[in-house]
């Protein structure tokens, strides 16, 4: 039988590769000088000014804010562990809807969780979910799925509206796990609800 | 959220080269934004952003870490890093997110101190 020896991938001159390419795209797809430079002065302007008595002094809940078919969501960064791009999915057989499979992270494998299945998030077209926030209390971490990282924030806790003032029609499931909504339509997870859902536990035996 | 036990490396890229700084020092990541000239500064310092009524001094990590200049485009990122005795901010391409240690091929990048101490003074809050 004749054996086909193969040459050890290069992973530098692949990320080389890629970045000549993204910077090819980039030439190609730019907003104009004047377009970029209306956009950076207007985030400037945006975090210029100081931040209100309320969040300087404290009184503020530091959340990693996700998308989620078009929706933003935020989740307490006091249980957040680190956040990746997602890589390596394995589908796991036997498992409920929302569990979207397992990855390895740092020799340690994690259960990735599908929200918009597990709290019954409304759909909103075709969706990318390309990262993954692992979450840990104690001897729980799971990883959830996002589409986009927005970034870490402070929401102030006196603006935190109850959770009924989130969007007219939201499951019994997301509600639960609601712990309020910020401005900007920003919803917060509750944490420490959603890693204690009763959904979460699995224990299904197959016959052999 | 306390800083001072975080435990962990901020991955972020510039080019094709990832780099790490320790997510304790790590203060924030934020979308690029427009930054003040500051004239006859090192060539070090890129200018100054004002960020919730602070002025911080932006450096210039690409020529810091000799590679290619260019000019901040709206999908790159400012990452606020602090210590005990400074404050600063750097722009990159990309964040790639939080990981409990460092990769074979990612450089540590933690000397802020003493890249600050090396440029010239400039007027900042600390």
């Amino acid at each position: 039988m004749r054996t086909r020896r193969t040459a050890p991938i290069d992973w530098a001159q692949i990320r080389q590769r890629l970045a000549r390419v993204d910077e090819a795209l980039a030439r190609d797809h730019q907003p104009s000088a004047d377009q970029r430079r209306s956009i950076l002065e207007a985030r400037a302007r945006a975090v210029a000014q100081s931040p209100p008595a309320a969040i300087a002094a404290g009184e503020g809940l530091d959340v990693v804010e996700f998308e989620l078919a078009q929706v933003h969501y935020a989740v307490d960064a006091a249980f957040v562990r680190e956040v990746q791009a997602l890589k390596g999915l394995t589908d796991l057989p036997c498992t409920p809807p929302f569990v979207s499979g397992i990855i390895n992270v740092h020799g340690r494998i994690i259960a990735v969780i599908d929200l918009k299945s597990l709290l019954e998030l409304p759909e909103s077209g075709t969706s990318d979910l390309n990262k993954v926030i692992i979450l840990q209390r104690g001897e729980v971490e799971f990883g959830i799925l996002a589409e986009r990282i927005i970034g870490a924030q402070r929401v102030p806790l006196s603006q935190l509206q109850a959770s009924q003032a989130g969007p007219p029609v939201i499951g019994a499931r997301l509600s639960r796990c609601l712990r309020g909504v910020a401005p900007g339509r920003l919803l917060v997870l509750d944490a420490q609800r959603l890693m204690s859902e009763p959904a979460l536990l699995v224990d299904e035996e197959v016959s052999p | 959220m306390t800083t001072g036990k975080l435990q962990g490396f901020v991955v972020w890229a510039l080019g094709a080269k990832r780099f790490a700084s320790p997510l304790a020092m790590v203060e924030r990541v934020l979308p690029a934004l427009a930054i003040e000239p500051v004239p006859g500064a090192p060539s070090g310092i890129e200018g100054i952003a004002t960020l919730g009524g602070r002025r911080v001094p932006v450096v210039d990590m690409r020529l810091h870490l000799r590679l290619r200049a260019r000019e901040p485009l709206p999908s790159d990122h400012l990452v606020l890093v602090r210590t005990p005795r400074s404050r600063l901010a750097f722009f990159v391409d990309a964040v790639e997110g939080v990981e409990p240690r460092m990769d074979g091929d990612t450089t540590l990048v933690d000397g802020f101190d003493d890249l600050l101490a090396s440029l010239d003074p400039v007027q900042h809050d600390a």
